[in-house]
């Protein structure tokens, strides 16, 4: 059960913009409104990984992509890769984050078989980027949007661990082409207040770093991995609690956010209504989350704290980055989905549905923008693309790159239907005929005489034949028969093989006709 | 002269000359060290004599006949267990190391091999370079060349003991607050700890590493300026190695001592435990120095006072972090109960570590967890940059810094194996070079009435290391 924000629940106050909910199950009144903050672990598109030379690529033979320093060997020292940093600054400007000057990193210490030096390289109290925000869609993509904003706390740079892979009965293998491959976390604000909030998030945080090129957003792959802290703000006979927050680590889907959340959701209230369970500064519960069975599963409980013990990595000096770099990181978010979509509707007059659906990749809606830059009806442009090119692209499962035709091509094809050199039944033929040769529409219409006749005085003849040939249909007229002209138009197309204007033909048809009145 | 008594500047002269071959020269050292393995108290300096030294020795022959020039062609050299060679073990004096081998090579290892020295065998060292006698070490203690029952300072005395044993013409040691100087100081040698930066960390198993240095020792004082002229400068392997040329330290030449200016900590002077015999070698060394027309002042710098303490907070810290990795996961000692890898660290750890090591382990732990020391940590680094400050401001109006390398000279084996306070005080004069970051030469500067040498360590500013090594030589061609 949902209610309004500010609910008044005997004394105590909501948030305001908070969704309250009223739990129908028991019997004393309860009110409750979800926290949820995320932490999501981005690894980056640099060419190696974070600290040393190997390859950053996903997959491969196992431990072939691995030297000294990504194997934590005795003596090896990490390097910091600059394309590493720039990736991290890229991604914070693109977060709407402040990009640090001044940065250093830090050791993080746990046991674990895939960290191979005891610690992890991280960033502890100087993160590269803080004081982000992003705007989260509440709305359905066909209505108009409701926005949300979720307030990024920090995003730092620190690195990835191998992989285990544990054969039941057997041994434990462990691969470590993953060790050292350049993460960010971006750290939110405990700002989502609902399990839907905190998927629309991470979708989002995942469309705008993929549209950057920070990352391919591989959720598969594990390229992203969401953490979701969260616990309930419960209001009970006008007292309030916080029941202990959670933390589901290592989600990889939209849906095991949603899922794991809503589950945790209903473990935390009943555990509120069984035991009383409150939250007490410092202590969570780690827990995973079972795809399966369809329930979180307690990982570390909150008495087994663990003490992480940072020290500031000695083998990595502190470092400041120059102006040039800030600038030229900053100048390489390029435009973000939102501000695309909402140029897009502005210069080409596109619905909101079209905008969507053009943006939602970039290298589509830049294809789109080559296609309606050169195009004279950029609209028209967007057609093509919407109807044909994306059908095409679904009909075959091909990508962009795939296809023989260019942006050049619909240009032309929208340049021939405007300038009224072809009609648009004649367009779709060619159309379909460029998708196959991938020659240009003006070449086409050129070798196949589709020329469209727009000359009136060739024309009018046409509309004399048909009207000679056709005296039942003048007759018809006459008497009162109102849709003889668009048959009469019909027939002048027919007899001039589609290559008349059409407007032209209606027009010269209808003249006729009143001059026989 | 005995080809183990000759410095490896004079080695590399008769090499030049064709009086002799590199293989006679590998060949006598190895013969020396086999004898001296046979008798009954043996210097244990090696950990290992390759086997393949002769056969490195016969290519550099080879190579000299075809016209190969490098400027350290054949010339051999040990490096302690902690410097990592490619295709040798490197265990760092340590049972949790077994078995390791290196697959590549330190980088100062690199730049020698690539002039063409060869690597002879690695040295006995305290386990992981936390001790100052070698006595924590997994082989057993090795012995002082000047007097048997002694120790040769650690924690590179294995490195000392060959050089001064006429073992190896010179060889490379490790420092994170003394573990050069220390042993150098003991057997009589000149021992160099280079300012941060100066020589690359790639490759040598971390201890401390904001305070972590390779380091040399050497009978004369053109060896260490003839080897840092090959092994200085910048590694694109170390983001924390200089940017350095140091090609002109291949020749040293005398500084002139008239108008230097020195200066000599109180704290130091003042400093309870202070052997009254080094005392007055110390006095004698700054009259040397007067009477050449230095000026010799005494400093105060109080914070030194807080220099021993500093140093174990910091270095203990980073050694608990760099000692993680030791696990038995990926190499070296394996304890699997089969209960999984929790225990499997726990039993590993426990086995493969000495107490010592453990005991910092444990300490750097503690002072790194907020939750029990809270801001412990900070406050070291604080007192750190605190210092840095101090001994930069005395650089400001002196030249170099003059103290003794130690409170003592080297102490009987078993003495003070099970008293760790009475061992980390080794390190009283040593370590806030270290949290400085600054070079310093220890200098063996003369004897006591028992025939013990005595190390005086001049210290410079940073990558001042040109400048301390010339006062040397004109130090030593006086001698």
């Amino acid at each position: 059960m949902s209610g309004n924000a500010n609910m008044n629940a005997k004394g105590a106050t909501f948030n305001p913009g908070a969704t309250v909910h009223t739990d129908g199950v028991g019997t004393a009144e309860l009110h409750y409104e979800v926290i949820i903050g995320c932490e999501i672990h981005c690894e980056l598109l640099t060419k190696t990984k974070a600290f040393c030379a190997c390859e950053n690529r996903y997959g491969g033979m196992p431990n072939t992509r691995v030297c000294p320093v990504c194997l934590g060997l005795p003596g090896a020292m990490p390097k910091v890769g600059r394309e590493y940093v720039e990736f991290g600054a890229i991604a914070g400007f693109a977060l709407d984050c402040e990009v640090a000057r001044f940065t250093k990193f830090d050791r993080k210490h746990y046991f674990y078989p895939d960290l191979v030096k005891g610690y992890q390289i991280t960033q502890y109290d100087l993160p590269l980027c803080t004081n982000g925000v992003v705007m989260i869609n509440l709305a359905r993509s066909d209505e108009t949007p409701r926005l949300k904003k979720v307030r990024i706390e920090r995003i730092h740079l620190e690195e990835d661990v191998g992989k285990s892979l544990h054969i039941e009965g057997a041994h434990s293998y462990i691969d470590y082409n993953r060790s050292g491959v350049p993460l960010i976390e971006i750290v939110s604000k405990p700002d989502m207040s609902s399990p839907e909030e905190a998927s629309l998030f991470m979708q989002n945080i995942r469309e705008i770093l993929r549209y950057i090129g920070a990352t391919d957003g591989n959720l598969e792959e594990g390229s992203m991995r969401c953490d979701a802290n969260i616990n309930l703000r419960v209001v009970e006979n006008g007292k309030e609690w916080r029941t202990p927050i959670s933390e589901i680590k290592n989600m990889n889907s939209f849906k095991a956010i949603r899922d794991a959340c809503t589950y945790e959701i209903g473990r935390q209230l009943k555990e509120f209504r069984e035991d009383r369970q409150v939250f007490s500064q410092g202590f969570k519960v780690t827990m995973g989350w079972d795809d399966a069975r369809g329930e979180t599963v307690v990982q570390r409980t909150k008495n087994s704290f663990i003490d992480y013990r940072f020290v500031v990595e000695p083998d990595i000096k502190p470092f400041t980055l120059s102006e040039d770099f800030i600038a030229s990181a900053r100048a390489k978010v390029g435009e973000r989905p939102a501000e695309k979509r909402e140029r897009f509707k502005r210069e080409y007059g596109l619905s909101d549905f079209d905008v969507n659906t053009l943006t939602a990749d970039r290298d589509l809606a830049e294809w789109f923008e080559s296609a309606a830059k050169a195009s004279k009806d950029p609209k028209k442009a967007a057609n093509w693309v919407l109807a044909e090119v994306l059908a095409i692209l679904n009909d075959r499962g091909i990508g962009l790159g795939d296809l023989k035709i260019t942006p050049q091509h619909i240009a032309g094809l929208v340049n021939e239907v405007a300038s009224g050199a072809i009609s648009s039944k004649q367009a779709k033929e060619v159309f379909a005929e460029m998708l196959e040769s991938g020659e240009m529409p003006s070449a086409i219409v050129k070798s196949r005489g589709m020329t469209q006749v727009s000359d009136s005085g060739a024309i009018e003849k046409i509309v004399d034949e048909v009207i000679a040939a056709n005296p039942q249909a003048l007759d018809d007229w006459r008497k009162g028969k109102t849709n003889v002209s668009g048959w009469l138009t019909g027939q002048v197309m027919k007899l001039s093989k589609g290559q008349a204007n059409p407007a032209t033909a209606t027009a010269l048809v209808q003249k006729r006709l009143a001059e026989l009145q | 002269m005995n080809i183990c008594d000759m410095s490896l500047t004079e080695l590399k002269g008769k090499l030049e000359s064709g009086e002799l071959t590199s293989l006679a020269i590998v060949e006598a050292y190895k013969a020396a060290y086999e004898a001296d393995n046979k008798t009954e108290k043996p210097l244990k300096g090696y950990i290992e004599f390759y086997a393949d030294a002769l056969d490195a020795a016969r290519k550099a022959d080879e190579a000299r006949a075809n016209g190969d020039t490098r400027p350290l062609l054949g010339l051999p050299f040990a490096a302690k267990d902690n410097i990592s060679i490619k295709g040798k073990p490197c265990t760092c004096g340590s049972k949790i190391l077994a078995g390791y081998v290196a697959p590549y090579n330190a980088t100062v290892a690199d730049r020698l091999i690539a002039a063409g020295a060869i690597p002879m065998g690695r040295t006995n060292m305290d386990e992981f370079a936390m001790g100052s006698s070698t006595e924590y070490s997994c082989y057993g203690p090795s012995r002082n060349p000047v007097n048997r029952d002694l120790t040769p300072g650690g924690s590179s005395g294995g490195s000392a003991a060959v050089v001064a044993g006429g073992q190896a013409p010179f060889a490379l040691g490790t420092e994170t607050g003394g573990s050069v100087r220390l042993p150098a100081s003991y057997c009589g040698l000149y021992g160099l700890k280079t300012t941060y930066g100066t020589l690359s960390r790639y490759g040598v198993v971390a201890f401390g590493s904001s305070l972590d240095q390779v380091g040399l020792f050497s009978k004369k004082i053109d060896d260490i300026g003839l080897a840092l002229s090959v092994m200085a400068g910048r590694d694109a392997h170390d983001d924390t190695s200089a940017d350095l040329d140091f090609a002109a330290l291949a020749k040293l030449t005398p500084a002139e001592i008239k108008g230097l200016k020195i200066a000599l900590p109180k704290e130091f002077m003042d400093a309870k435990g202070l052997d009254p015999e080094i005392a007055s070698i110390f006095e004698k060394a700054c009259e040397w120095f007067r009477s050449r027309g230095a000026v010799v002042e005494t400093v105060s710098i109080p914070v030194l006072e807080a220099a021993i303490g500093c140093y174990y907070v910091i270095a203990l810290s980073e050694a608990a972090s760099n000692l993680s990795r030791f696990d038995g996961i990926r190499y070296g000692l394996r304890k699997d109960a089969g209960t999984g890898y929790d225990d499997l660290y726990v039993a590993t750890r426990s086995d493969g570590f000495n107490a010592e090591v453990k005991r910092r382990i444990v300490i750097g732990n503690y002072v790194l967890s907020t939750h029990f020391s809270g801001d412990c940590y900070k406050k070291g680094m604080s007192v750190r940059a605190r210092i840095q400050k101090d001994v930069g401001e005395v650089f400001k109006k002196y030249d170099v810094l003059l103290c003794p390398t130690s409170p003592t000279v080297a102490f009987k084996l078993g003495s003070k194996v099970d008293d760790p306070l009475a061992m980390y005080l080794s390190d009283l004069y040593t370590t806030f070079v270290n949290l400085a970051r600054i070079p310093s030469l220890s200098v063996p500067m003369g004897e006591t009435g028992a025939g013990l040498p005595v190390g005086i360590q001049i210290c410079g500013p940073h990558f001042g290391e040109e400048r301390i090594l010339k006062i040397a030589k004109a130090w030593e061609a006086t001698k």
